[in-house]
C-alpha cells in the first residue's frame, strides 16, 4: 500500500472508530472535517484526488465500523458532482439511487426514492435519465418533502422525498447515467460488505479466544477453528472481489455475506444474538446490503446471460477482460 | 489477528502477445483433442507434448539461462500455464517438475544438481514426482517412516511411499525421508531418487475411474548417493513447507472443472433458462474472483514473499468451485446421455468421478482450514 493510502487508512480508522453515538450532524461534521467524503474529488476541486482503491479503503472502513452515516454514498455523490462541475455542497451529502422528474429553469419537480439517510442529509445528488443523456441534480434536503420514511433491515434510513419546483443545481452530464450509478452503488455495497465481514471475523475470533466452555477456549475446538477458517475465506473472497468488475463484485460479496453472517452468529452463541452486543450492527448490515443495488439473482442473471450469449469460445477471453 | 488481503495484481499488457503465441501453438498441436481428454487437465501425460513445449521455451520459464531456463517473469509463466490449463493440454509430464521440483532445486539444490537436472526439466526430457505420503502418513506428513540409513557415500533407503502421482511416468522422485535422529519435523531430508534404482518398485493404483494416476513406491535398500541430498540434512520439513505456496495458489486450483462448464455453455446455447443463467453467472463470478486472488498471490511470490496461508485460502475456495461445478451442472441439465459418446455427458461423467481428489491432493480441505485457523491465532 502506498504511503498516502496508509495515511488515509489510519485517519479513516481513527475518525470512524471514534464517532460514538453522537447526533448525525455532529458525526458527519467529523468525517467531513477529515476530508473523507471527498476522497474521489480531484485535488484542484478541493478533494483528496484519490482513485477507487483509495475510496475502497474508506468505504470498507464504513462497513468495518458499521458507520451510521451515508459516507459511502457521499463519496460517490461528491465524485459525480465534481465530474459535473457543480459546486460541492457544504452540508452532509447523500445519493439517491433513483430519481424521477424534470428540471425547468433550474427548478426540480420530482421524486428521489429510497435515499440513504435522505431525511438526515443536507443535500442529495441524483441522476434523472432522459432519452439520450442524464441530468445531474443536486437538491437541498430542506426543499423536499419526506413522503416516506423506511429503514432497511439494519435500521439504516431509506427515505423517499418529493420536490415541487425546488431550486437546484443541475447540469447535463455525459460521463454518468442511471445504469453506471447503479453499478457503482453495487461496488459501494460490495466494499462495505467486505469491511463488515472483516469486522465480524475479528469479533468472532476474539470471542472464540476469550469464551471458555468445557474448561478451555472455544478457539481450541477444531469444529470452531474450521468454521472460522471458512469465515476468513469468505471475507478474503469478498475483499478480493470488491474491485472494478462490479457485477461479479456484488454477486460474490453478497454470497459471502450470507454464509459468513451465519458462521459469525453460530460461533458467538446467544451473546451474538443480543441487541447490546456489537455483532448485530455488522450482520444486520450484511443482510441489508445483500439486497441493495442488485441481489445475487440480479447480478448472476446479468453475468450468466452475457456469458451464454457470447458462447463457450468467448468464455475465457472475456473472463480475462470483463466488460465492467 | 492477521487480515488476509489480496491486493490487485494485473498482468502487464505485454503478456498479451505471449498469450496469443500459446493459443496458436495449442491450436496447431492439439487441434482435435476430445473434450473428455482435455478434462484430464494436469493429470494428462504426453511426454512428446512436454518436449514440444520445452522447445518453445515454456518450461522453467523463470529460471536462469545458465540452467536452461529463460529468465522470463512470473507473469509470463502465469499466462502460459493459464492457457495450457484452459485448453486442457496434456501437461502432466512436466507439471510437477516445472512447478515444484525445479524451483526447489533452484532454491536449495547444489550447483551440480541444478546443472544436471534443470536443463533436462526445461527441455521436457525428464519428469519428477513427489514422494511424500506413506500408508500411515497422509495428512500427518511429519510422521513419515521411510528411512535413509547412512552408509559410505550416501544412504540406503527403506520404506514405502503411496499416492505418488505420475511415479510410473517419471525418471526421478524427490522423497521426504527420515535420515536423522529426532521425532516428527526433525531429522527429515529431501532426497532425489532415481526411479530406475535397484530395489525400487513402482506399482500403479487404479482410481475410481479405473485409470492409474497415483502409485505405490517400495524402497528395498535403495542406494541414494550423498550428492542427491537436496539442501541440508535434517532440513526437509522446512524445505517442503516452502514449496506449498507455489503448489496451492496456481490456476490449476480453480480451473480443473472448466471443461464441463464450456461443454454446458455449448449445450444450453445462447438463450438459456433463468436457472441456467443464474448458475453460469455464479460459476463465472467465482472463477473471476479466484483468478484475482491467484494473481495477487503470484504478485506476492514474484516479490519474494511467502504467502502460504493465502494460498491455502485460494486452494480451498478453488477446489470447492471445482467440485460444485459438475454437481450443480448435473442437477440442472436436461436429459444427460451418459455412455453415448456425447462430449458433454462424457466430460461430466469423468469430472463427477474425479472431483473428490481435488480437495485431497496437495493438502486436504481440513488441513488447509487448520493452516488458516493457525494464522487467525486460534491454534
Amino acid at each position: 500500500m502506498s504511503e498516502l493510502r496508509t495515511l488515509l487508512a489510519d485517519t479513516t480508522a481513527r475518525v470512524l472508530g471514534g464517532l460514538g453515538r453522537n447526533a448525525f450532524a455532529e458525526n458527519f461534521f467529523r468525517v467531513a472535517e477529515a476530508g473523507l467524503p471527498n476522497v474521489l474529488v480531484p485535488e484542484d476541486k478541493g478533494g483528496f484526488g484519490g482513485g477507487w482503491e483509495d475510496a475502497g479503503v474508506v468505504i470498507r472502513a464504513t462497513g468495518f465500523h458499521a458507520t451510521a452515516l451515508p459516507l459511502a454514498e457521499s463519496i460517490l455523490a461528491a465524485r459525480i458532482v465534481a465530474d459535473g462541475d457543480l459546486i460541492l455542497p457544504d452540508e452532509p451529502l447523500t445519493l439517491a439511487p433513483s430519481t424521477r422528474g424534470r428540471v425547468r429553469s433550474g427548478k426540480f419537480t420530482g421524486e428521489m426514492r429510497a435515499v440513504p439517510y435522505g431525511g438526515d442529509a443536507g443535500a442529495i445528488t441524483g441522476l434523472i435519465e432522459d432519452r439520450n443523456n442524464a441530468l445531474l441534480v443536486v437538491a437541498q434536503r430542506s426543499d423536499g418533502e419526506i413522503v416516506e420514511r423506511r429503514e432497511n433491515p439494519a435500521g439504516e434510513p431509506r427515505d423517499t422525498l418529493q420536490f415541487e419546483a425546488a431550486n437546484v443545481q443541475a447540469t447535463p452530464i455525459k460521463t454518468w447515467n442511471g445504469q453506471k450509478l447503479f453499478r457503482h452503488g453495487a461496488l459501494l455495497r460490495a466494499c462495505q460488505i467486505a469491511g463488515a465481514l472483516e469486522g465480524a471475523l475479528a469479533l468472532s475470533v476474539s470471542y472464540a479466544q476469550e469464551r471458555q466452555q468445557f474448561g478451555k477456549p472455544l478457539a481450541s475446538f477444531q469444529a470452531i477453528q474450521q468454521q472460522l477458517a471458512v469465515l476468513a475465506e469468505e471475507t478474503a473472497a469478498a475483499r478480493a472481489a470488491a474491485t472494478a468488475e462490479m457485477a461479479a463484485a456484488k454477486l460474490r460479496a453478497s454470497q459471502a455475506a450470507g454464509v459468513a453472517a451465519g458462521i459469525a452468529h453460530q460461533v458467538h452463541g446467544a451473546m451474538g444474538f443480543t441487541a447490546e452486543y456489537r455483532l448485530n450492527l455488522l450482520t444486520r448490515r450484511l443482510w441489508a446490503w445483500r439486497s441493495e443495488f442488485g441481489n445475487e439473482r440480479h447480478w448472476a442473471d446479468e453475468i450468466g446471460g452475457r456469458v451464454a450469449a457470447r458462447g463457450p469460445d468467448a468464455f475465457w477471453p472475456d473472463l480475462l477482460s470483463p466488460p465492467g | 489477528m492477521r487480515s488476509f488481503a489480496f491486493p490487485p495484481h494485473d498482468l502487464p499488457p505485454e503478456t498479451a502477445q505471449l498469450r496469443r503465441e500459446v493459443r496458436e501453438f495449442l491450436a496447431e498441436t492439439i487441434p482435435a483433442m476430445p473434450s473428455v481428454e482435455r478434462a484430464r487437465s494436469w493429470s494428462g501425460v504426453d511426454r512428446e507434448f512436454s518436449k514440444k513445449l520445452g522447445s518453445r521455451g515454456w518450461i522453467g520459464m523463470t529460471w536462469p539461462r545458465k540452467y536452461g531456463g529463460h529468465e522470463r517473469s512470473f507473469a509470463d509463466r502465469y499466462v502460459v500455464i493459464e492457457e495450457l490449463l484452459v485448453a486442457g493440454a496434456p501437461v502432466g509430464g512436466h507439471w510437477i517438475a516445472d512447478r515444484q521440483s525445479g524451483p526447489l532445486l533452484l532454491r536449495f539444490g547444489t550447483e551440480e544438481q541444478r546443472q544436471t537436472f534443470l536443463p533436462q526439466i526445461a527441455r521436457g526430457d525428464v519428469a519428477f514426482c513427489i514422494g511424500m505420503s506413506e500408508p500411515n502418513s497422509g495428512s500427518d506428513l511429519a510422521s513419515v517412516k521411510t528411512r535413509g540409513r547412512k552408509v559410505e557415500g550416501g544412504w540406503r533407503v527403506n520404506g514405502q511411499k503411496i499416492w505418488t502421482s505420475n511415479a510410473q511416468h517419471s525418471e526421478y522422485m524427490i522423497a521426504l525421508v527420515r535420515t536423522g535422529e529426532g521425532e516428527r519435523h526433525a531429522g527429515l531430508s529431501q532426497l532425489i531418487v532415481d526411479l530406475k534404482s535397484d530395489g525400487l518398485t513402482v506399482k500403479p493404483i487404479a482410481n475410481v475411474t479405473g485409470e492409474s494416476h497415483f502409485n505405490e513406491v517400495f524402497f528395498d535398500d535403495v542406494f541414494v548417493p550423498e550428492t542427491r541430498l537436496v539442501g541440508k540434512d535434517g532440513d526437509g520439513w522446512r524445505q517442503v513447507t516452502a514449496e506449498l505456496a507455489f503448489e496451492r495458489s496456481g490456476p490449476e486450483r480453480y480451473l480443473s472443472s472448466i471443461r464441463v462448464l464450456l461443454e454446458f455453455l455449448r449445450v444450453v446455447g445462447e438463450k438459456p433458462t433463468e436457472a441456467e443463467r443464474l448458475l453460469i453467472g455464479r460459476i463465472t463470478a467465482e472463477m473471476w474472483t479466484l483468478r484475482q486472488m491467484s494473481l495477487s498471490i503470484m504478485g506476492k511470490l514474484a516479490a519474494g514473499e511467502d504467502p502460504a496461508p493465502d494460498a491455502a485460502i485460494v486452494k480451498d475456495l478453488g477446489t470447492t468451485l471445482e467440485q460444485e461445478t459438475p454437481r450443480a451442472i448435473q442437477a440442472l441439465a436436461g436429459e444427460i446421455e451418459f455412455g453415448s459418446n456425447d462430449p458433454f455427458a462424457d466430460t461430466l461423467s469423468y469430472l463427477l468421478q474425479v472431483t473428490p481428489s481435488f480437495s485431497l491432493r496437495g493438502g486436504t480441505r481440513e488441513i488447509l482450514r487448520g493452516i488458516i485457523a493457525r494464522e487467525l491465532g486460534l491454534r
